[in-house]
């Protein structure tokens, strides 16, 4: 198809900039005519970048954008300016973005491109999202079925999920969420129904390591006034300590998660985050001062416990878990079962 | 915080992460359809792929991290997906707080908080350095002025001592100032203390004349100097200590010629008459200390000024208790060939001389002096009757002869 025949009115690659400029200083609320001017010219710079674009007209791209937009700028911030929007549009991915609307308009070319280029990404995203080749295979075959839609919208076209890819992110890694987002919910449907062996056992082994925090199971056999104390000083110290997790702030909440409820490494979970492993890891140590701050504080003026005893209950609880870990890793095994059943395992 | 209680910290949550595996957050009751129907509760594909992909705007991002904070479920999502998308395996994005960036730095190096502390200190630093350079400038004025007159006293002390009879004849490469300092304060000190030896003392008088190299190239030169009459010994010799040296302690054999010298030199002054001699030096006085002040201030200088006046400067650097001693220099006159010479520290000076008018400096024995001589004979007999430097006006012109 002609490069022009999206915008016939423009040449490609020589698009109107100047008109652009008018509102590089305006914010958003201006009228919806310039607004929709601004798209508009931001979906004729797209089809301008695109390799292909599969014939596909501004008026349809026109919405995409929109949707984009309003997504991930208007939403958060209304008087967002003009320049903020174009650059927003211009770092669009053009080509995959062009692909997934082509196909969604039922271009059959495109949609032997869309398979032919991603069809061994979503075999791959099922494969880790499953837990045997012959669920992969059938996970695989559902997100075509998913992405093209089995409803029909009232335009006569099919309601799948490719209207909801914005050309934000690479289509690939959008097709590996959807892969494991349908995995999630296709888990759920069947462990709501029958719950396997391995869930039992690791539901009993979690079960039972979160009542052994109460530091009864190790050493010598305390007193039944012994265990019954120590249950409740463990109680009253998970609950501080989760309320103080949950006063962090969101990015210390999320370090922590990652790091330690997630088995991220630092540098991992530094990456996720934007910052260097060094600055995860001074950012980790303050969050432990902080939290130590807070359950002592948390322990002494709402649970009437003293300083001392705060103390030695942190020392002990550390080494109870410590004997915690080694049981849990010793069980890894039973772990590693259910983490390779569940569609939330990393790959 | 204890590194011990940050690894007891570490245990607990690590602990509670294996043992419960998440938070109580845990709520996996909603399920993941799109992003149209379930953005309010969880992010949707896209978004997780962008959060994913570290392509979320600022704002957007920020909730995004709230939400993945509390949600285990988008979470895990997320991390399969930064995983599986090779982010984690990179090294990581630029590090948004490694480091402020240059304008965060200068203005955070401007701010008032570091101003109050920096302001004094650069005020102080300012003022020290101010106070050094005045003060290094008024050490350098104060060392021409010391240099000037530590050389006039050299002048004044260079009446030839007896010492200087048997060395002078060889000594002529030798700067002569500081060797007649030497010789006179050696010999000022061994009457002092009844050692001989001047050895120890050359040092002592080396610190005090730093720049002597300026004296070794002065006019004033004592190579020539004659065989002087035993009365150049003069009590004032004493005198030959830079005026900055401590003190004479008093009832010292010194302190005691210094009286002496100045009563005698106080009675001279007296004595003498008010002729014409006496006003020519009193011009000359007048003069000498104009040519003290250019000395002063201009100090590179120094080392050009003409002859007459670095012979006359004794003169000129002389002070209330010193005049005396210069009076009584100027006492011996000697008349040769119809002319009367009056003698200045170390030279002969014609009183028909001015000292405004220019010199033609002529040494003895060089080709110039012999053909001087040859044209005007009576220079050459004033010239040997007069030994050491002469001042002599022939004929209109003003010779000095060395």
């Amino acid at each position: 198809m002609p490069e022009n025949e999206a915008e016939p009115n423009v040449p490609r690659g020589v698009i109107a900039y100047g008109a652009v400029q008018q509102f590089e200083k305006s914010p958003v609320s201006q009228t919806k005519e310039q607004t929709q001017k601004l798209y508009s010219q931001g979906a004729a710079r797209l089809l301008a970048r695109a390799t292909d674009h599969y014939g596909i007209a501004r008026e349809i791209l026109e919405p995409r954008i929109k949707a984009a937009v309003e997504k991930y700028i208007l939403k958060y911030d209304e008087n967002a300016q003009t320049q903020t929007l174009n650059d927003f549009i211009d770092s669009l991915q053009a080509d995959d973005l062009c692909l997934i609307v082509a196909c969604e308009q039922g271009n059959q070319k495109a949609w032997g491109d869309l398979v032919e280029r991603f069809s061994v990404t979503v075999r791959s995203a099922a494969r880790s999202a499953s837990s045997n080749e012959e669920g992969a295979e059938d996970l695989a075959q559902s997100i075509w079925a998913e992405l093209h839609g089995l409803r029909i919208r009232e335009d006569g076209k099919p309601a799948g999920k490719l209207a909801y890819y914005s050309g934000r992110g690479s289509l690939a890694g959008w097709l590996r969420a959807v892969v494991a987002q349908l995995a999630v919910d296709q888990h759920r449907k069947t462990s709501r129904l029958v719950q396997t062996e391995e869930d039992a056992d690791f539901d009993r082994i979690l079960s039972q390591g979160h009542d052994d925090n109460s530091w009864t199971s190790h050493g010598v056999v305390a007193s039944p006034e012994v265990q019954v104390s120590r249950k409740f000083a463990a109680a009253d110290m998970q609950k501080a300590l989760a309320g103080s997790i949950a006063q962090l702030s969101a990015e210390d909440r999320l370090l922590v998660k990652l790091y330690y409820f997630e088995g991220l490494r630092l540098k991992e979970a530094g990456a996720m985050l934007g910052v260097h492993e060094a600055t995860a890891s001074r950012r980790l140590t303050r969050i432990h001062a902080d939290l130590r701050r807070a359950v002592e504080k948390t322990l002494i003026e709402e649970r009437g416990w003293t300083r001392t005893e705060t103390e030695e209950a942190f020392f002990d609880f550390a080494i109870h878990l410590e004997g915690d870990i080694e049981r849990l890793v010793t069980s890894e095994g039973v772990l590693m079962k259910k983490e390779t059943g569940s569609p939330l395992k990393s790959s | 915080m204890k590194k011990t209680d940050n690894n007891q910290m570490d245990l607990v949550l690590r602990g509670l992460a294996k043992g419960r595996r998440d938070d109580s957050s845990l709520d996996i009751g909603s399920s993941f359809r799109d992003g149209k129907q379930e953005s309010s509760t969880h992010l949707d594909a896209d978004e997780l792929n962008s959060f994913a992909e570290g392509l979320v705007p600022e704002l957007a991002r920020v909730r995004y991290v709230e939400h993945l904070a509390d949600c285990s479920n988008c979470r895990r999502l997320v991390v399969s997906l930064t995983q599986a998308s090779g982010n984690l395996s990179t090294s990581p994005v630029a590090d948004k707080q490694t480091g402020p960036g240059f304008w965060q730095r200068m203005s955070a190096f401007l701010s008032p908080q570091v101003l109050r502390y920096a302001a004094p200190a650069l005020v102080l630093t300012a003022v020290i350095s101010i106070g050094l350079l005045a003060w290094r400038q008024q050490r350098n004025q104060d060392f021409v002025v010391q240099h000037t007159q530590s050389e006039t006293r050299e002048t004044n002390s260079a009446q030839p001592p007896i010492a200087l009879e048997t060395t002078n004849a060889s000594s002529r490469e030798t700067p002569p100032a500081p060797q007649v300092t030497v010789e006179s304060k050696s010999r000022t000190d061994s009457a002092a203390t009844g050692n001989n030896n001047p050895q120890p003392v050359q040092g002592e008088v080396a610190k005090t004349l730093p720049d002597s190299g300026m004296l070794a190239g002065a006019p004033i030169s004592t190579d020539a100097v004659p065989a002087p009459p035993p009365v150049a010994v003069e009590p004032g010799a004493s005198r030959t200590q830079p005026f900055f040296s401590p003190e004479p302690k008093p009832g010292t054999y010194e302190s005691a010629q210094t009286v002496l010298s100045d009563k005698k030199n106080e009675a001279s002054k007296e004595e003498q008459p008010a002729d014409r001699l006496a006003q020519q030096r009193e011009r000359d006085d007048a003069s000498f200390k104009r040519g003290n002040e250019y000395e002063v201030r201009n100090a590179p200088k120094v080392g050009a000024v003409s002859g007459p006046r670095r012979a006359e400067a004794p003169m000129s650097a002389s002070r209330a208790p010193a005049k005396g001693k210069k009076d009584s220099d100027s006492d011996e006159m000697r008349s040769v060939s119809g002319k009367q010479f009056r003698r200045q520290g170390n030279v002969w000076i014609d009183s028909n001389y001015e000292s405004s008018r220019a010199t033609i400096n002529v040494t003895r024995g060089s080709e110039q002096f012999r053909a001087l001589v040859a044209d005007e004979p009576g220079i050459g007999a004033i010239a040997n009757r007069l030994g050491g430097e002469v001042i002599v006006v022939w004929k209109g012109k003003a010779y000095r002869i060395r």
